[in-house]
């Protein structure tokens, strides 16, 4: 079925509403798992499916269809369904004017996982279980795959056209390390846009495997506050978590004394800090060249030198709070209608070494990497890794159950900023907004210190 | 040989509020399908999203070899079985007023707040049908709808939720009511000073992860968990039995049969039974490896493998309601956002508080402040056991409210 004609064939009245647009999506996506080196799940799962937008009298309403050869019925549908609601509405808000475009952004033709054979996949996996199996004391292995191709075609009211692609692949390897009657639970995962990424990856297993039995021994942290280094994973999570969903505009509506809080520039942390948001980055998990709204992504400020810059749009938040979009309006699949989402969320880098942040502090944490994080009015990180840091150098590992502070706290606890820059891609999970879960996103940056953050 | 058509139907509208109005309506009317194919010691499988005919999608499923999973189990019998339970008194169209009148109504009376959420009604319709052997149907109307809101001088997204799921009904302006009396002592901060308290999770779901985790057949047998070693051992309080629920409507559980169609006679396992680690939880492929009897806990979305898993997950009920059991506390913490703790290995848990109340002798005096509360597995549902009541705290969760003491830092 040729998706781009079907849009193009698609017939709507002018007075029909104020506004309307579809979205087609075909997506593949792949998941195997071997548990202790046996098979136990091995799933190919296509969809394809559309989103039909309306716009009309100051509100949306949505249908999601598997029905592709009734687009027009759909929107004239929705459009009834609007009509037939009695609602006063003072003034109705148009959607955020489209300038008309055509766009065709296919970057994976050569590279498209759902030509890859389950064989080749399987493979992939299987190369790796001589390098776990080489280490004793290793239970409860869980080798995972996971893949997605997706294409999305686009039309608007407004006269906006786009296709583009998108293509990623992962391995992780979950396992618990023994040491007698001590146990430690870990992880290593690796991130890809082609299978031949997820090749030749031993060496990164087994210095990983290593590491985690450091922690069989590691004892309790005692609670309190303590400096915190922190490297590119947990300051991704942190830099998304704690001011990334505050950035998104949508929790403003309604809000006038959030505007004032939220003022453009506004100080609202150290000058060393830069936060930025954008999904042009092909190789990322988060890369989105043009959100479901047929708005092109572009770098976003959040924060630029300690000042606040910017935030995150979609088309409604652009609207009503009158700033332009942003190109953040995404939605985790053709089920779900676009909602302001982030894309690729880093730190900059900055001027120091990660040996100048560690000299920097007495008796600190190291935390190397996380499990996971969240961010309401106090923010929290629950590290995996962490160690103590003693006398301005990395010391022995330690248990840590979860790191919090309060946000605007920790943005102007922080003393300095890493040289290096990584970037965290995962192709398993993402970012959850609501019913909306995992959206693929990416985060990361330079390492970063922080003066104080709560410890246990 | 086995052949095996799943067939997923869910037909919903979903409502959503943003900025104290009603910003959107979402209509959805999706089938998911998905075919097995038991050979004589391997599994083929297809799915599909859309409407598409059980001989091709069979045929899908014997041709895709290269997926084909081994099984050594043996199959279980089946028996048919068909259950309705859809809403009674009211109708799906219900759902709009009465969501657009409980906005209206909390956004005038507290006008300080912004109020969003969303509301959602799907009618539920799963099939499971072994060709040749048996039909197992069970379908279904659940209803979830909750508020966020938002204190206008607040720096948070969000400052605190309340709502409900059930299946059969719903009863917005019950529960829109009961909660009132937590807004009108949201703007009053309660001093505290660190020590033990005790503590209700208003949804107390996550703490029992621990538990979980070591109760799962294949973690219990490569010695993994925190109670490795300990089935049959007294663990816990004698107060706290611990169950996964399949079939309880009232709970919110709907497995009516499990991925393999296997059927429990008794709905009702007990992981944890007074105190006493009591049963592990088996899959097909689980019970087979380590000669346990299967549980009834194969799940499977449409598009997935088998895996083991977990029903509804509750505790059983304690005599006295909440109410009584509050009255007779000089304090207790209700805790409703606590996002972002965690266990660690040890069983050692904490978590920040990011929206709770203050009930001294069973009447509401403030909120909470920047807290964060430590505990563990053992003392939680063990030694700090206070009391488990006879029914939830609110709509949040089906489970009964625990009150355990834990120690609090103030952030």
């Amino acid at each position: 079925m040729d998706h781009i004609k079907l849009l193009n064939e698609v017939n709507i009245p002018v007075d029909t509403c104020e506004y309307w647009d579809i979205r087609i999506e075909e997506t593949t996506k792949c998941e195997i798992v071997y548990q202790d080196y046996e098979l136990t799940s091995c799933s190919t799962k296509p969809s394809l499916g559309a989103f039909v937008r309306v716009f009309d009298n100051d509100m949306w309403f949505y249908s999601s269809t598997t029905d592709l050869n009734n687009l027009e019925k759909e929107i004239l549908s929705l459009a009834k369904q609007s009509k037939s609601l009695k609602r006063e509405t003072e003034k109705s808000l148009r959607p955020y004017n489209q300038i008309p475009s055509t766009d065709k952004i296919i970057k994976s033709d050569d590279t498209r996982l759902d030509n890859v054979s389950i064989d080749t996949k399987k493979s992939t996996c299987e190369a790796y279980f001589q390098t776990i199996q080489s280490f004793e004391n290793l239970k409860g292995i869980k080798l995972s795959y996971s893949d997605e191709y997706k294409i999305k075609h686009f039309r608007s009211s407004q006269n906006v056209y786009f296709s583009f692609d998108f293509n990623q692949c992962g391995v992780s390897v979950s396992y618990t390390v023994f040491n007698g009657d001590k146990q430690f639970d870990d992880r290593v995962s690796f991130y890809g846009k082609k299978i031949g990424d997820l090749n030749n990856l031993s060496n990164e297993i087994t210095s990983a495997i290593k590491e985690s039995f450091l922690f069989t021994d590691a004892k309790p942290i005692d609670a309190g506050n303590y400096p915190v280094v922190m490297d590119s994973e947990v300051v991704g999570v942190f830099a998304h978590e704690s001011f990334g969903h505050k950035s998104e505009a949508d929790f403003m509506l309604g809000d006038e004394e959030a505007k004032e809080t939220w003022k453009i520039g506004k100080k609202v942390g150290n000058e060393c800090l830069s936060i930025v948001d954008s999904g042009e980055e092909y190789g990322t998990s988060g890369y989105c060249p043009i959100d479901d709204e047929g708005f092109r992504t572009q770098k976003t400020y959040l924060i630029k030198d300690g000042i606040l810059s910017g935030r995150l749009h979609s088309q409604h938040t652009s609207q009503i709070l009158n700033e332009a979009p942003t190109g953040n309006g995404r939605a985790m699949n053709f089920e779900f209608e676009p909602i302001v989402r982030m894309t690729n969320t880093y730190v900059e880098p900055g001027e120091l070494s990660f040996e100048d942040l560690i000299s920097k502090v007495e008796l600190g944490i190291y935390a190397k990497d996380i499990n996971h994080g969240s961010g309401l009015s106090t923010f929290t990180i629950a590290p995996r890794k962490c160690y103590m840091i003693r006398n301005g150098k990395i010391a022995e590992p330690v248990r840590v159950s979860v790191m919090s502070g309060t946000v605007f706290e920790a943005l102007n606890n922080i003393e300095g900023c890493s040289k290096n820059f990584n970037m965290i891609n995962t192709a398993f999970g993402g970012c959850g907004k609501m019913e909306q879960w995992p959206l693929p996103v990416s985060f990361g940056g330079s390492k970063v210190l922080v003066s104080k953050m709560v410890i246990s | 040989m086995r052949k095996e058509i799943l067939q997923l139907n869910e037909k919903e509208t979903s409502i959503e509020a943003a900025g104290n109005k009603i910003a959107s309506i979402r209509n959805k009317n999706i089938t998911k399908s998905s075919a097995r194919f038991f050979s004589v010691d391997k599994i083929y499988s297809a799915s599909f999203v859309g409407e598409i005919d059980e001989k091709s999608l069979l045929d899908n499923a014997i041709n895709n070899k290269e997926s084909a999973l081994e099984y050594k189990y043996s199959l279980n019998s089946l028996a048919s079985v068909s259950k309705e339970t859809f809403l009674e008194g009211k109708n799906i169209e219900d759902l709009l007023p009465e969501y657009q009148n409980a906005l209206t109504e909390i956004s005038s009376k507290f006008p300080d707040f912004i109020f969003s959420g969303k509301a959602n009604i799907k009618r539920v319709s799963k099939k499971l049908k072994f060709l040749e052997e048996a039909d197992l149907k069970n379908s279904y109307d659940a209803c979830e709808w909750y508020f966020l809101y938002k204190h206008k001088s607040s720096p948070s997204i969000i400052d605190g939720f309340f709502g409900s799921g059930d299946i059969g009904t719903f009863d917005i302006k019950t529960e829109v009511s009961n909660y009132s009396k937590f807004l009108e002592a949201f703007s009053n901060e309660v001093t505290l000073e660190a020590g033990k308290y005790p503590v209700i999770f208003v949804d107390s779901s996550h703490l029992f992860s621990k538990i979980l985790e070591s109760s799962k057949a294949d973690n219990y047998n490569k010695e993994i968990g925190l109670f490795r070693n300990k089935l049959n051992e007294k663990i816990l309080n004698e107060d706290f039995t611990l169950l996964d629920v399949s079939y309880d409507t009232s709970i919110g559980a709907t497995a009516l049969f499990d991925a393999d169609g296997r059927q429990r006679s008794n709905p009702k396992l007990p992981i944890i039974k007074n105190g006493t680690f009591n049963s592990l939880v088996t899959d097909s492929r689980n019970a087979q490896k380590y000669s346990l009897e299967p549980t009834g806990n194969t799940l499977r979305s449409f598009d997935s493998s088998s895996v083991l898993g977990f029903n509804t997950i509750t505790v059983e009920a304690g005599q006295r309601t909440v109410e009584q059991i509050l009255s007779n506390l000089p304090k207790c913490l209700i805790i409703e956002m606590a996002a972002g703790g965690d266990f660690t290995d040890l069983g050692d848990y904490s978590t920040p508080v990011q929206n709770g109340f203050l009930m001294e002798n069973g009447k509401i005096t403030g909120k909470l402040p920047q807290i964060t509360l430590t505990s563990s597995v053992e003392k939680m549902f063990g030694s700090e056991l206070v009391e488990i009541a006879s029914k939830p705290f609110s709509g949040i969760s089906k489970c009964p409210a625990i009150i355990s003491n834990m120690d609090v830092l103030i952030n």
